[in-house]
């Protein structure tokens, strides 16, 4: 067992109702998503929250075993000269967000449990989720709304490499990288089971010379899922680096869940300078990728989507929603899993895996409890505060 | 609820020791008085303990404020078109049926000895 600092139980209850406010801003921001008839995305949310209110405290408290407290914020800072990396403010936000929202919200609006359970575990989550914050963001604060809503991550040595490697975008190379950029997208999306776990933007770096520059990964080969073998022949990760005339945009906000939502909404006709980066693997070394090659990439994406939609399609619901589930109760933490060199152990010794028995107690009934919890949930209840 | 009860680790204490006859004076007193949270997804926020006195005797309760509709659900052509700033200077309204308030309109005449707030906004940026 880790034996580390928790905070308090008083600072655990201010914590969850500060909390409680972000959750409705980013929640209604990506509220203009549609429904996915083929994938059941709210029912796999639901049952992650399961699995990981009840579990997350023990993979944490192994990775703090491992790595130690500092080892944690020093896994967050390695945002600062990395691109490629699932280090990301939405990998960081969900460790919080996830447990206690689609976890103990939705339990406890159910009455299935006390909003005073489980405290000893929350003040681990919460502890594990503030050394990473604090180290990850440059700005000290918690969130991107308290920094004017920027994810500012890079050190100048790295933000020097990525401008110096941009090129001016010619019409056919500008519509080239709009097709890569909108395929990887599509792909990056559904190879996550259509959550947003496979995007993640970061910026907006005002270049001091009229641009905006913005770094876009798209992971589009999540290898540790058995359902992405469709994309073995793709890298682990593209990374689009872009910039933006800044005379042309009213603003930029990237969110807690590292997305974008500029003004004026199609920001493609003012796109000026871009390149493009690989990784093989999470931990390989960073390559560029030549712009004259991205249509033949963005064939190979498509091609990847269709088979993907013929795999997900012969699955049933059961299956649909274990692995959506999986992509938020192992893919969350996979990244610190990873870095902490314990993932194996994880998996082998911890069962990562393996859903506790409550998620197929429920699973007929969560749509019902789903019903009635969500709404609340929006607004941004279900973070109630501990009784001491 | 509780917060704990001697708020040590408040952010800040504003003495008050008055007594607001109507929701508007208090919802006037915290707008004056506090920054509150700005959401670009259409809403401004703030919640604030009260340490009141009542029947003779001292006890805390929080209220919850807003501005602008909540919970802030708009189409992106709606929240392409607000002005945020502009949603800021509304006036603020109590949330009655929120989660987190305990006051109800019945609680006023209320005597209001102090003011606190939990968490520190000083350093929040607003764009």
């Amino acid at each position: 067992m880790a034996t580390f600092e928790k905070v308090s139980l008083e600072e655990l209850n201010r914590f969850v109702v500060q909390a409680s406010w972000n959750i409705p801003d980013v929640l209604s921001m990506r509220g203009t998503e549609g429904v996915n008839p083929l994938i059941p995305r709210q029912l796999y949310e639901i049952l992650s929250g399961f699995d990981s209110f009840y579990r997350w405290n023990t993979f944490e408290e192994a990775i703090i075993d491992k790595v130690g407290i500092d080892g944690v914020a020093k896994m967050a800072k390695s945002a600062h000269d990395e691109i490629g990396t699932k280090i990301n403010s939405l990998h960081i936000w969900c460790l919080l967000a996830v447990p206690f929202g689609t976890g103990r919200g939705v339990l406890g609006n159910a009455g299935i449990l006390k909003y005073s359970d489980n405290s000893d575990a929350m003040r681990t989550i919460v502890t594990f989720y503030k050394v990473l914050e604090q180290n990850f963001r440059t700005d000290g604060n918690l969130w991107t709304a308290f920094g004017g809503y920027k994810t500012q991550l890079l050190n100048d040595k790295m933000l020097g490499t990525l401008k110096n490697s941009l090129e001016p975008l010619t019409a056919k190379t500008k519509a080239s990288f709009s097709r890569f950029n909108a395929s990887g997208e599509l792909l990056a999306f559904f190879g996550h089971f259509d959550c947003r776990l496979g995007v993640s933007d970061q910026g907006p770096y005002d270049l001091g010379d009229g641009r905006l520059m913005i770094v876009r990964d798209h992971f589009v080969n999540e290898y540790h899922y058995h359902w992405t073998d469709v994309c073995e022949e793709l890298p682990y990760v593209y990374t689009l680096v872009f910039t933006v005339d800044k005379s042309k945009m009213k603003r930029w906000i990237i969110n807690d869940l590292s997305t974008s939502y500029p003004s004026p909404a199609d920001y493609q006709p003012f796109i000026t300078h871009a390149c493009v980066f690989k990784r093989d693997k999470w931990d390989s070394s960073v390559q560029k990728v030549p712009l004259g090659t991205l249509d033949k990439i963005s064939e190979q994406f498509d091609t990847c989507v269709t088979k993907l939609y013929t795999k997900f399609e012969r699955m049933c619901d059961l299956e649909k929603a274990l692995c959506g589930a999986w992509t938020y109760s192992v893919g969350m933490l996979l990244p610190f899993a990873l870095r902490a060199g314990i993932y194996e152990e994880l998996c082998d010794k911890y069962g990562m895996w393996n859903n506790i028995p409550m998620v197929f107690k429920y699973f007929y009934q969560v749509n019902d409890i789903a019903v009635a919890a969500l709404p609340k949930l929006l607004k941004g209840e279900g973070w109630v505060p501990l009784i001491p | 609820m509780s917060w704990g009860g001697n708020f040590d680790l408040a952010w800040k204490k504003i003495p008050v020791g008055k007594e607001f006859k109507k929701p508007e004076e208090l919802v006037a007193f915290v707008e004056k008085e506090t920054k509150f949270y700005k959401w670009y997804s259409g809403y401004y926020s703030q919640i604030a303990v009260l340490r009141i006195k009542k029947d003779g005797s001292e006890k805390t309760v929080n209220v919850t404020l807003i501005k602008g509709k909540y919970p802030p659900m708009y189409t992106p052509e709606e929240r392409q078109k607000m002005d945020f700033d502009k949603l800021g200077e509304q006036p603020a309204n109590i949330l009655w049926d929120g989660e987190w308030n305990e006051i109800k309109p019945e609680d006023f005449p209320m005597n209001v000895m102090e003011v606190i707030l939990p968490f520190d906004m000083s350093k929040v940026i607003y764009i």
